[in-house]
């Protein structure tokens, strides 16, 4: 397990960007009609932190399988189920990923 | 004399620049202080048809820059106020007709005589934008509750907060739908401003009165009838002054006869 996280560590400090793992993945709801608002907010919210981070949604798409190919060297995990995301926290963007540990190898 | 120059600015187009920048700077005026709006907009100028003082554009700000007149002789005098002056836009140029340089060197020589010096922006982020920044120490980002018009304003206030001249910037939320924002079909004073992390310094609600005033060439704050849009441009111009304003309450805003109405039916209702 210590290996996984020195990994982990160094592709953050490449990429210059926090990370750190959590369950609880928020998803925006976009198909609630009757509150029109909220969907607005969370599209925004998600949108500016692609546009303030200048990393765009295909560069985030390659660090998640660079990231999950070095993890899946040492536990079997969900591919399909796993979720990279910026989220803000204060002032700041954080990375959050969300990787199902099926079993370790 | 040293006055304040604040530029207002959106990053995209049709939020209400200019609107603001009229009401905001004949709000100023009326309250006694001498102000000079800047059109920075050259090519697609239009602050002089806010102030219904088109026909008496003789020079403009790239006839002064390029030697053909002098400074206060391409200031317009406002039609009512003597405190106002417009410094018009050329139509037939572009935006590279001015620099930066150029730009901070005419607020500079503004601020001697004014104690408002307003520029107005045009759109876009581009060469307009830098110039019209250029000689602002304040900055009003103005937006609607939209989302193009939020992401767009968000651009503009990481491009602001790069600018060491820059001192302070705020934001004014326009064109809001109270009942809209009611029923969670439109985003309020608080969604905007939590996504957007800025400080405000003014709401202005959706106003029929707008497009009325627009016609006659006259801002709004200058009509006598008190709509909700003219008390809100007055509270921004009187918070700009350093005045505590609180915000309006627009769910409480109801026009007399509602007020009557609610006078014989509370006991109904109780």
């Amino acid at each position: 397990m210590k290996l996984v996280n020195d990994l982990i560590n160094e592709i953050i400090v490449s990429s210059k960007r926090i990370l750190s793992t959590n369950v609880t993945a928020t998803k925006p709801t976009i198909n609630d009609n009757s509150d029109s608002k909220n969907s607005a907010c969370n599209r925004l919210k998600l949108v500016l932190m692609h546009d303030r981070s200048n990393l765009s949604p295909g560069t985030l798409q390659e660090m998640k399988d660079e990231l999950v190919d070095v993890i899946a060297r040492y536990v079997e995990i969900d591919r399909d189920a796993l979720d990279l995301n910026l989220e803000s926290e204060d002032n700041s963007i954080a990375l959050i990923a969300n990787i199902p540990v099926l079993r370790a190898k | 004399m040293t006055g304040r120059v604040i530029v207002v600015t959106s990053g995209k187009g049709g939020v209400g620049k200019t609107t603001s920048t009229a009401n905001i700077g004949t709000a100023l005026s009326k309250s006694g202080a001498k102000v000079a709006l800047i059109d920075t907009d050259i090519g697609l100028r239009n602050l002089d048809l806010l102030m219904g003082l088109e026909n008496r554009i003789v020079y403009t700000i790239v006839d002064y820059v390029e030697g053909r007149c002098k400074l206060n002789q391409a200031l317009v005098k406002d039609k009512k106020n003597p405190n106002l002056v417009l410094l018009a836009a050329a139509q037939t140029r572009d935006k590279s007709a001015v620099t930066p340089e150029q730009m901070s060197e005419i607020c500079e020589e503004l601020k001697k005589e004014f104690d408002f010096v307003i520029v107005d922006s045009p759109a876009g982020i581009e060469q307009g934008f830098q110039n019209a920044v250029a000689g602002a120490s304040e900055a009003i980002v103005v937006t609607t509750p939209e989302m193009s018009a939020v992401r767009d304003a968000d651009r503009i206030i990481g491009l602001l907060e790069a600018k060491d001249e820059i001192i302070s910037y705020k934001l004014l939320l326009n064109r809001v739908r109270p009942a809209m924002v009611r029923t969670n079909d439109m985003m309020g004073v608080d969604d905007v401003t939590d996504i957007l992390s800025v400080k405000l310094i003014g709401v202005i609600p959706e106003d029929e009165g707008i497009i009325v005033s627009t016609n006659k060439g006259e801002p709004i704050v200058n009509n006598t009838d008190n709509s909700k849009a003219s008390i809100a441009y007055n509270n921004v111009a009187r918070r700009i002054m350093g005045e505590d304003v609180p915000l309006m309450d627009f769910d409480t805003q109801q026009n007399w006869l509602d007020k009557i109405k609610n006078i014989f039916l509370a006991p109904a209702n109780s």
